[in-house]
């Protein structure tokens, strides 16, 4: 294949794509053919997909063809927008995601051919709004890890440096938009698992108010943390995204909300943030990430905003509690793989019940069996009242905490992560010390809050990313400081490798 | 503390297969892990649990609704029209 695209092209933002796609001034077809070139060439070292759409260049090429036809204004209606605001750009899908037709293993033995017969409503709104998907990415098994090691297609590596990982549990997308092999991304989060690889990438990463995105069609880990969560190198373009928010008659705890999403606003003028002191002060935080955040501190007050310290010691159970919470569902959740109506199996005739179900759950990666038997332990009598009672009672401690700052400030402020990206390999023997990296971000999942990962600086060639968390539907001001932020650090922070 | 023993009968009831090696690495780590979530024992009782941050009123009806799709297709182990399983008992 030829390439047909400049490669500094492919660093276009979705909205600037759009643009051009709408003006004739490149085509969908050739934009595409370019990508998955680039895909072909590079990804091999990154891994960040484990199935590219091989209908991604028909479909482009359908889409060109609506373009010329003029059609591209009205054809859709309805979620998703009908005026196409997607209109040919290129989204990686988590593998977690269901997508129709297209391969979807929660990187697992257990699913390695599982084919939806169905998309996602995310998935479906962000199609009807124009966006092709181009593939679906890497990720840790069932979406259980930090790091995207824990994936039967192997670890991603961190396109900035291929020794570090990418974050995870979506460190496909990650490391996709990163690398320039995707425009936007689709990752989940129960606990951090979009912030984080968007943090060690350098992209930005939302996770939304619990129940403003469906969940229908995300395969469930922990229901009651889960979120599917945006991904993409502008902050225009998650506005974009969020088109595809909104009540689903699939999903009972799905949201009606309209947001105002204009970005108008480059100031942080009358804005109050809060930094948690037990945060700032955690023994855990590398000295770059702390140094980094004090001066994202100064950034945003010389853009307006007052930043005050806030004492929240309930925050010590945050790790202990969602832990001990999403291990609890995982282990109900992932009960569904019997083998029998769907993923990997054997042949049952003459084989009794228990040894089918067990030989073929054998199967599962070392980190999810890990959880489902902590899930198992900690909810099993005598030990429930122990450890489930206890954890679900720190949540509502933490949730009634951050409602408390919220009330008295804007935002609350922390590192998205508190330490450099690894190295592969550092952590996936110790599951305790890979759990605690997950500090900041847990918080936000146990209080159904919306929280924004922001690129902000790079220590030594590895990105870091600052974290905003706003009250219950704050994603418009979340945007607005992120908006503000990427305005003043224009050519300060680099988003992509191109 | 959990034993090598609590860790097999947890498998069992998680149905998931292991060697003794596996039990013996993940009595270990569960055990690590298990001491850190200790820590929840420290709090009391007095907090109220199930206050929702907004309020689900709405049980949708029991209906069966046609899915427009081939919900089986996935399934592997087929005979005609049906899915085969594991016989239920030993």
């Amino acid at each position: 294949m030829i390439s047909m695209v400049r490669s500094s092209r492919l660093a276009l933002s979705a909205y600037e794509l759009v643009e051009e796609f709408r003006c004739g001034s490149m085509s969908i077809e050739d934009y595409m053919a370019s990508l998955l070139e680039r895909i072909e060439s590079i990804d091999g070292r990154i891994n960040a997909y484990i199935t590219v759409n091989e209908h991604a260049l028909e479909e482009a090429r359908k889409m060109d063809r609506l373009v010329r036809a003029g059609s591209d204004g009205n054809s859709n209606s309805g979620h998703g927008g009908g005026d196409q605001a997607l209109l040919g750009v290129p989204l990686a899908v988590k593998d977690n995601i269901s997508t129709l037709g297209i391969r979807t293993t929660c990187a697992s033995r257990m699913l390695a051919d599982y084919v939806p017969v169905y998309d996602a409503t995310v998935v479906k709104r962000l199609k009807g709004a124009g966006a092709i998907v181009i593939g679906k990415t890497n990720m840790d098994e069932f979406g259980m890890g930090s790091t995207t090691e824990f994936s039967a297609f192997g670890a991603t590596r961190n396109p900035w440096k291929e020794d570090r990982v990418a974050g995870g549990s979506s460190g496909g997308s990650g490391a996709a938009l990163a690398a320039c092999m995707a425009s936007i991304a689709l990752g989940s989060d129960t606990g951090g698992s979009v912030r984080c690889p968007a943090s060690f990438c350098s992209v930005y990463g939302l996770k939304p108010t619990y129940g403003l995105l469906s969940r229908y069609g995300l395969i469930s880990y922990a229901s009651s943390l889960d979120c599917i969560g945006l991904m993409a190198r502008s902050v225009h373009d998650l506005a974009l995204m969020l088109r595809a928010a909104g009540r689903d008659e699939h999903d009972h705890t799905s949201i009606d909300s309209t947001l105002d999403l204009r970005l108008e606003c480059t100031d942080l003028k009358g804005l109050r943030f809060a930094l948690i002191k037990e945060v700032m002060e955690s023994e855990g935080m590398d000295a770059p990430v702390r140094d980094c955040m004090m001066d994202a501190v100064s950034s945003v007050e010389q853009l307006g905003a007052t930043v005050e310290e806030v004492s929240m010691p309930v925050l010590r159970y945050a790790l202990a509690s969602y832990y001990t919470i999403a291990m609890a569902e995982a282990s109900s959740n992932l009960a569904r793989y019997d083998g029998v109506r769907y993923g990997h199996t054997m042949q049952p005739d003459g084989v009794a019940w228990n040894e089918f179900y067990s030989t073929i759950r054998s199967n599962f990666g070392s980190e999810v069996k890990r959880r489902i038997m902590l899930g198992t332990y900690v909810l099993s009598s005598g030990y429930y009242g122990r450890y489930y009672m206890k954890a679900q009672q720190a949540r509502a401690l933490i949730r009634d905490g951050m409602m408390m700052v919220l009330k008295d400030h804007d935002a609350v402020m922390t590192p998205t992560m508190p330490v450099l990206p690894p190295r592969i390999g550092e952590r996936v023997s110790d599951p305790l010390r890979l759990y605690t990296i997950d500090i900041c971000t847990v918080v936000a999942n146990l209080a159904g809050i919306p929280a924004l990962s922001i690129p902000y600086s790079m220590h030594d060639g590895l990105p870091i990313g600052i974290q905003f968390m706003a009250g219950h539907l704050g994603e418009p001001l979340l945007l607005r400081i992120a908006h503000a932020l990427e305005s003043a650090r224009e050519g300060k922070v680099r988003r992509c490798m191109l | 503390m959990v034993g090598v023993e609590e860790v097999r009968h947890l498998a069992h009831l998680a149905r998931i297969g292991m060697g003794d090696e596996e039990l013996k690495l993940y009595a270990g780590q569960m055990n690590e892990v298990l001491a850190y979530f200790e820590m929840l024992d420290e709090l009391r009782g007095g907090v109220e649990l199930h206050r929702m941050i907004r309020d689900y009123d709405e049980m949708r009806d029991d209906v069966p609704c046609a899915f427009d799709g081939d919900a089986l297709s996935n399934a592997k182990n087929t005979k005609g029209r049906f899915i085969k399983a594991p016989r239920m008992g030993q």
